[in-house]
């Protein structure tokens, strides 16, 4: 599924996670979507080409390579992806 | 009749081949036998519920239902005493005997325990397991000294609980840098920094003698090599794993510091594979065998493992590995086999940002970046590539690396 919003990452602290959203570590994510996290958050571009979001995840938690919004990413800060 | 596969270990790579079985083999039965008494749960997020950061409900990833709903038996609380390669079973603690058509051990490791006296003190705390962080998260609240030991990418983790939870604790390191077998002395100051801006003090050519303990058996003070005393309430050792191989002894699988499998993660022995933690597996990108800790290894060794077990031979494991570290305002990234390499370059860029590539025979084997991680995916490239790059050092190093350049001049 190709979501059309640009998908961006907001900072939040950890006691802002909202409870039962997903929380990621960077080491979870692919090698794409790495990069893409780390020019989001230095960079402030939008979190994911089209080629990315192509790349949805499953909903199962167990194949994690890419990001959705509602997700928390643990990285040098807590991030939101909206 | 369907084929029969049994998991030994439910962390990453146990929990990857399971699913990746179901999906490959939708008739199979599965089994995932492990030790502890809770599934899959996110092993890389664990330093987060011990800093006090995150609750315990986001660190978990799959409840029971996960495997219920895939047809796979989970057995919790279930330790595995033997295996008999000849008639293919193994044998539980409650004298249970599982037969198995092909068998996967990923059993990881245990932090192995630092050769001093009082090591095994009320304080002394290893960080590897859920149990492990809650424990370490109930004590750092409530304590006020401590010291770390372990100069390397587990310690640093305890180093960054302490900080977390304002403690104030010594790093004592053995040598004169953090993880000195794979930065500078200039790389490793940046960290350095960065432990003291959080509270935590590094000391070098240090390490722990012995510690000393009260009345009541509880660690109050590391006393190091130069007899130097720190107080410490609370002590986080991570001076390496041991890896859990004691259940295949007497199967003749083959272990040398870590189960040695080929590059279809297959041991020596017929229809026992191994992955995780505890492979020494055949690297197809350095040509030889090598070791990897990281999630991402795991989580893919166990998918490799799975595919070469409903068929032979059929997906090689080639992977470059990336470990990062992400408690400081910048990220390091550590990626493939850094601590390799017979020939290095490095350029230190700002007070927060570093890189360093190391190479063997002119080729990437792995590389460590500070501050700035765009560059990743261009050397990561090179390496799986294999090229030889070594006196390309300038461009590699260029604040941009121009990829297609570098590629077009080994070409040339």
């Amino acid at each position: 599924m190709v979501q059309d919003e640009q998908l961006r990452v907001a900072p939040a602290s950890p006691g802002e996670v909202p409870e039962g959203a997903r929380v990621r570590h960077f080491d979870e994510l692919d090698e794409r979507a790495q990069q893409d996290l780390f020019a989001a958050v230095h960079g402030g571009s939008s979190l994911a080409g089209e080629e990315s979001r192509n790349r949805r995840v499953s909903d199962g938690g167990g194949d994690v390579t890419g990001l959705v919004s509602g997700d928390v990413v643990v990285f040098t800060g807590y991030y939101r992806v909206r | 009749m369907s084929e029969s596969y049994v998991i030994i270990g439910d962390g990453i790579a146990g929990s990857s081949a399971a699913e990746t079985l179901r999906e490959e083999a939708s008739d199979a039965d599965i089994t995932v036998i492990t030790d502890e008494g809770e599934a899959l749960y996110n092993r890389i997020l664990i330093k987060e519920f011990a800093k006090g950061k995150l609750p315990e409900a986001p660190i978990s990833i799959h409840d029971p239902d996960w495997y219920e709903e895939r047809d796979i038996d989970l057995r919790l609380n279930t330790v595995v005493t033997n295996i008999d390669p000849d008639a293919h079973e193994i044998e539980t603690h409650e004298d249970e005997i599982l037969a198995y058509d092909k068998l996967l051990v990923a059993t990881g490791g245990t932090p192995a325990q630092l050769p001093v006296e009082n090591s095994d003190a009320e304080g002394v705390h290893h960080f590897w397991t859920f149990q492990d962080a809650r424990a370490i998260r109930e004590h750092a609240e409530a304590t006020d000294t401590g010291v770390i030991v372990g100069a390397g990418l587990l310690g640093i983790d305890l180093a960054a609980i302490c900080g977390a939870q304002g403690i104030d604790a010594h790093y004592l390191m053995r040598g004169n840098s953090w993880w000195r077998y794979a930065l500078s002395e200039e790389g490793a100051e940046i960290m350095h920094d960065a432990m003291r801006e959080n509270g935590v003090t590094p000391v070098f050519d240090s390490g722990v003698d012995r510690f000393e303990v009260d009345d009541e058996g509880h660690v109050e003070a590391a006393i190091d090599p130069n007899g130097e005393r720190y107080e410490a309430d609370f002590a986080g050792v991570a001076i390496g794993l041991d890896f859990n191989t004691e259940v295949l002894q007497g199967t003749g699988v083959e272990v040398d510091d870590g189960v040695v499998v080929d590059k279809y993660l297959e041991t020596n022995v017929e229809d026992i594979y191994a992955a995780g933690d505890l492979t020494r597996f055949f690297d197809t990108i350095l040509g030889k065998h090598a070791q990897n800790g990281s999630w991402g290894s795991a989580k893919e060794q166990g998918s490799v493992a799975a595919h070469n077990m409903v068929d032979p031979g059929s997906k090689e494991f080639r992977w470059v590995s990336s470990y990062s570290i992400t408690h400081f305002d910048f990220p390091f990234l550590s990626f493939g086999h850094p601590t390799l390499g017979d020939e290095h370059i490095e350029r230190k860029y700002s007070d927060t940002e570093w890189r360093r590539l190391a190479f063997v025979d002119g080729k990437i084997v792995g590389g460590v970046l500070i501050g700035d991680l765009s560059p990743q995916s261009a050397y990561k490239k090179l390496m799986r590539e294999e090229r030889v790059v070594a006196d390309r050092e300038e461009a590699l190093l260029q604040k941009s690396v121009d990829l297609d350049e570098i590629v077009a001049a080994t070409e040339q």
